[in-house]
């Protein structure tokens, strides 16, 4: 997300916030991709209905429900899926939808169980169900149920009591709401979403003697309402309110160092260091946002300014860390922000138009960073001003191209404490700044003749440095180049496709040597300049055949072929050491992997 | 309504999924350089102002070296929150103070700034206290630069355990504490004792080639001590047992596991490792490092021939 943490990207669906969009493995998302209608990606300089969020934004859409009963099962190595469609009556349509998935198992029974020490598959499984009464004419009703669960387990057992390592992650999340839509007979739209729900995640590890966990369990409940109107030809406003509360319980323990923050510097496979703190902790966020923007047409210009009023209401049950069974004392605060966002388009020619956008950010710590012990329950909101300038070339009625250059800076970005004695609850500051700027690229086919693709390429660069700081350093995440290149042809009932992947490798801290820590009986890293190096660059290939075969009049199969990975390139996914670190090498990715599966349709 | 007919084909062309896990073919305890393999602290738990004496175990292909050369300095600046290592960086430069130049070990008094730079106590209410290790306890770095003839020095750190006051305590479990706690000792390795694992005792002196020798390492058994912790989690004094593990090094042939313990819920006073002698005639040079769980070490070589 053009140079912005992963945590800090925002995920809708429907204007419902969600924890994430794909599955702990990166292979599935976490609705079923025939519910959605739309994903709209925006990396940046989004508008004010959204917020919160530093990085970008990921929008989803789902679909409206059709008539008649429809529907399919399908089953392939990763996992199985089902989805139901039908009308109940000729004002409600219901649909509802599952998947689970088998892949560990189906690794475990290979020849790769080690496979599992490095990248443990998790099993995941999620369901939607989403019902639609149309009201009236222009006015509906939907309700939805959404929740999706991710675990894994590992235990590296081992005769030496220091050397055992075991793992165990759960997360999991539902969202029931309801979307009530009226379009008036003049074009006004008005909509209010009310939701609730909660997200739980589950960590924990043991190296050794040293145990670490992080729990977390949050209700989420809010409202996003909206009212579109026309004041004229030429102006159109929307003005809205935003509203998120998280109420969270949280407990912790194990070292401060686990689990990792962007910035640390380790080496991957490192035990963390063998100190042991506890904590648990409640937090509430509240934050209401009442927003407004216009769509003014200028002739071939269309500008839209916004502006976004954040209130925030942090509060938590321990400033200090606990002492006994003294009563702790709380913390209440309103922060409070104004954003504004500005974006314009110019339609230059018919098949030409100039872009701008221009916007600041704002989010609200997380919950996990406010314990007294393992943070600091003070902290403030961090901010970010995002700004674009592109350009848009509609080629031919199908083929179009897009450049977009951009720029980010972030302040106020939550950092570890550089104090050598650091302040009580002061484990962590607000002293860490970000920029990133680069350039993208898109050229997109849309179906032609049986064929769509598109050639997408982005050359960015994104850097922290803690304030004060002369030298930038790479951010973590940092990825200068990233090409993809995709394409899809029809033939009768034959469908090919293909992907090219091209990648940077993010940039690591390298070891120039070790120490031997007599106590533990293990060598510790000498570090060289921070995230100086990098993973080695990462490209793939992969092919997908699909053949469907008709069932009668409604319904057909679809089988398929996805081989992933066709030139069975080892690609590095980390870099790792030898106990004593004399040695270097690479943890490499899965080689050529076929997947094949099967789907019924009707 | 239309007929369901489930379709699913599961079939995953994984016949050739190899190993994604480098393999650096070195075993720790193979000992192919001169290599600093434990540094003994007595007492290994002091009051800073105390006195603690430090010893070196070094070996090389050739063995044990005698009295070591060293440049001793003590840690003296902790490590930042953002430092994973068991000690901060300033450590490998300019951030100690030093202790002298020694052969084998060297004898000083622990910092009197100890527990405030490595332990839980603050000149301010103000300043976080430092976290202690799963055991309560707190750790002073020890540096020692050991003169390698082949190469650069090896740097090696050994911990003394700090004696403290409890920070962020109430007071009844502070005073608790106070009585009942009871200063780490270090633990004693009994001489290791052979057998084939085909059968009866053997002398290392008189290994068969490429035999495989069963050695135990015994320690007493009021070693695995029991010591008193303020668990930070439910804010209450509890009792914990030490767990004891044993380092196995070699100079040749190899060891089943580099190293094998007793957790603290396991009443065995020893552990077994098995160790496949080389396959010519030549002399092995074995060393045991015994670590209880609290930094106490113990450690012992022997010389093994195979004939």
């Amino acid at each position: 997300m053009w140079g912005s943490a992963p945590r800090d990207t925002r995920i809708y669906v429907d204007g419902v916030d969600i924890p994430a969009l794909y599955h702990g493995s990166g292979l599935r998302s976490v609705i079923n991709s025939d519910l959605v209608s739309s994903i709209d990606l925006v990396p940046g300089a989004f508008g004010a209905e959204y917020g919160r969020g530093l990085g970008g934004l990921v929008r989803v859409e789902t679909r409206a429900l059709p008539r008649g009963t429809h529907g399919y099962v399908g089953a392939d190595t990763l996992d199985g899926s089902a989805l139901v469609s039908t009308e109940l009556s000729h004002r409600a349509r219901i649909a509802v939808a599952a998947r689970q998935s088998w892949l560990d198992r189906v690794l475990a029974a290979t020849n790769a169980p080690d496979v599992g020490d490095f990248f443990p598959i998790p099993r995941y499984r999620d369901g939607q169900i989403k019902a639609t009464l149309d009201l009236r004419e222009r006015e509906t009703l939907d309700a939805v149920l959404l929740g999706a669960t991710d675990g894994l387990t590992r235990t590296v057992p081992s005769p030496d009591p220091a050397s055992t390592r075991s793992e165990g992650n759960h997360t999991g999340f539902w969202r029931a709401y309801v979307r009530y839509a009226n379009v008036s007979e003049n074009g006004d739209t008005a909509i209010v979403t009310p939701f609730f729900g909660r997200d739980s995640s589950e960590l924990v590890q043991r190296f050794g003697p040293t145990p670490a966990r992080l729990d977390v369990d949050s209700t989420r409940y809010g409202v996003r309402a909206s009212l579109r109107s026309r004041l004229g030809s030429r102006v159109s406003l929307t003005t809205g309110v935003d509203a998120l509360g998280s109420d969270s319980d949280l407990a912790r323990e194990g070292s401060l160092t686990l689990p990792p923050r962007e910035g640390d510097v380790a080496v991957f496979g490192q035990p963390p260091g063998d100190e042991y703190a506890a904590d648990t902790w409640h937090t509430n966020i509240v934050d209401v946002a009442p927003h407004a923007y216009a769509d003014v047409r200028l002739g071939p210009v269309t500008v839209t300014p916004g502006v976004r009023f954040d209130a925030f209401l942090i509060e938590g049950s321990r400033k200090t860390p606990r002492v006994g069974q003294t009563p702790s004392i709380g913390f209440s605060r309103l922060e409070t922000a104004i954003a504004p966002r500005l974006a314009a388009r110019w339609e230059v020619a018919p098949r030409l138009a100039l872009s701008a956008a221009y916007g600041t950010y704002h989010q609200a710590p997380e919950p996990e960073d406010l314990s007294p012990v393992f943070g600091t329950p003070d902290l403030a909101l961090s901010r970010a001003t995002h700004v674009t300038v592109g350009e848009s070339l509609r080629i031919t009625p199908t083929l179009s191209a897009d450049v977009v250059a951009f720029q980010k800076t972030m302040k106020d970005l939550v950092v570890r404490s550089r104090l050598t004695n650091p302040l009580l609850a002061r484990a962590l500051t607000q002293n860490g700044e970000g920029r990133s700027y680069g350039v993208q690229f898109l050229l997109r086919q849309e179906l032609w003749e049986g064929f769509f693709g598109w050639v997408s390429y982005a050359i960015s660069r994104s850097e922290r440095r803690f304030e004060g700081d002369e030298a930038w350093r790479a951010f973590d995440f940092d990825q200068p180049h990233v090409l993809s290149v995709v394409a899809s042809q029809e033939i009768g009932r034959w469908a090919f496709g293909a992907r090219f992947r091209y990648a940077s490798g993010n940039p690591r801290t390298p070891v120039l040597g070790s120490t031997y820590d007599a106590r533990s009986d293990r060598y510790d890293p000498v570090f060289g300049a921070q995230n100086s190096i990098r993973i080695p660059a990462f490209w793939q290939i992969d092919l997908r055949v699909e053949r469907s075969f008709a069932l009668g009049e409604a319904a057909r199969l679809l089988l398929f072929a996805d081989v992933q990975n066709v030139t069975n390139r080892e690609n590095a996914e980390e870099i790792v050491y030898s106990a004593s670190f004399r040695q270097r090498s690479t943890i490499t990715s899965l080689p050529t992997i076929a997947v094949v599966g099967g789907r019924l349709e009707f | 309504m239309k007929t369901l007919l489930v379709v699913a084909l599961g079939v995953a062309v994984t016949g050739f999924v190899p190993s994604c896990k480098p393999d650096f073919g070195e075993r720790e305890s193979l000992v192919d350089r001169t290599q600093v393999l434990a540094v003994r602290i007595e007492p290994p738990e002091a009051k800073p102002g105390e006195p603690v004496t430090t010893t070196l175990l070094v070996v090389s292909p050739d063995g044990t070296l005698d009295a070591p050369a060293a440049t001793w300095a003590f840690c003296a600046t902790p490590k930042l929150l953002t430092e994973n290592g068991s000690v901060s960086a300033a450590c490998l430069g300019g951030g100690v103070a030093p202790i002298g130049d020694a052969r084998g070990g060297i004898t000083a008094p622990l910092p009197m700034s100890g527990c405030f730079d490595f332990g839980p106590e603050t000149q301010s209410a103000e300043v976080r206290p430092r976290d202690p290790d799963v055991t309560g306890g707190y750790y002073l770095p020890i540096r020692a630069h050991v003169a390698n003839a082949d190469a650069e020095p090896l740097t090696a750190f050994g911990f003394a355990r700090l004696v403290c006051n409890l920070a962020n305590a109430p007071a009844d479990a502070a005073a608790r504490f106070r009585k009942e706690y009871v200063r780490n000792a270090n633990p004693t390795l009994a001489p290791i004792e052979a057998r084939l694992e085909s059968g009866g005792a053997i002398a290392l002196g008189e290994v068969p080639r490429g035999a495989r020798v069963v050695l135990r390492a015994a320690w007493r058994p009021e070693d695995a001590e029991t010591y008193a912790l303020f668990d930070v989690r439910s804010q209450l004094v509890v009792t914990r047992r030490e767990s004891l593990r044993v380092s196995w090094f070699t100079t040749a042939g190899s060891y089943d596991r580099d190293r094998s313990g007793r957790t603290d819920a396991e009443p065995e006073s020893f552990t077994e490792n098995t160790w496949t002698a080389p396959s010519e005639a030549r002399t092995s040079h074995l060393s045991f490092v015994l670590r209880d769980s609290r930094g106490g070490v113990a450690f012992a070589t022997a010389t093994a021939t195979t004939r």
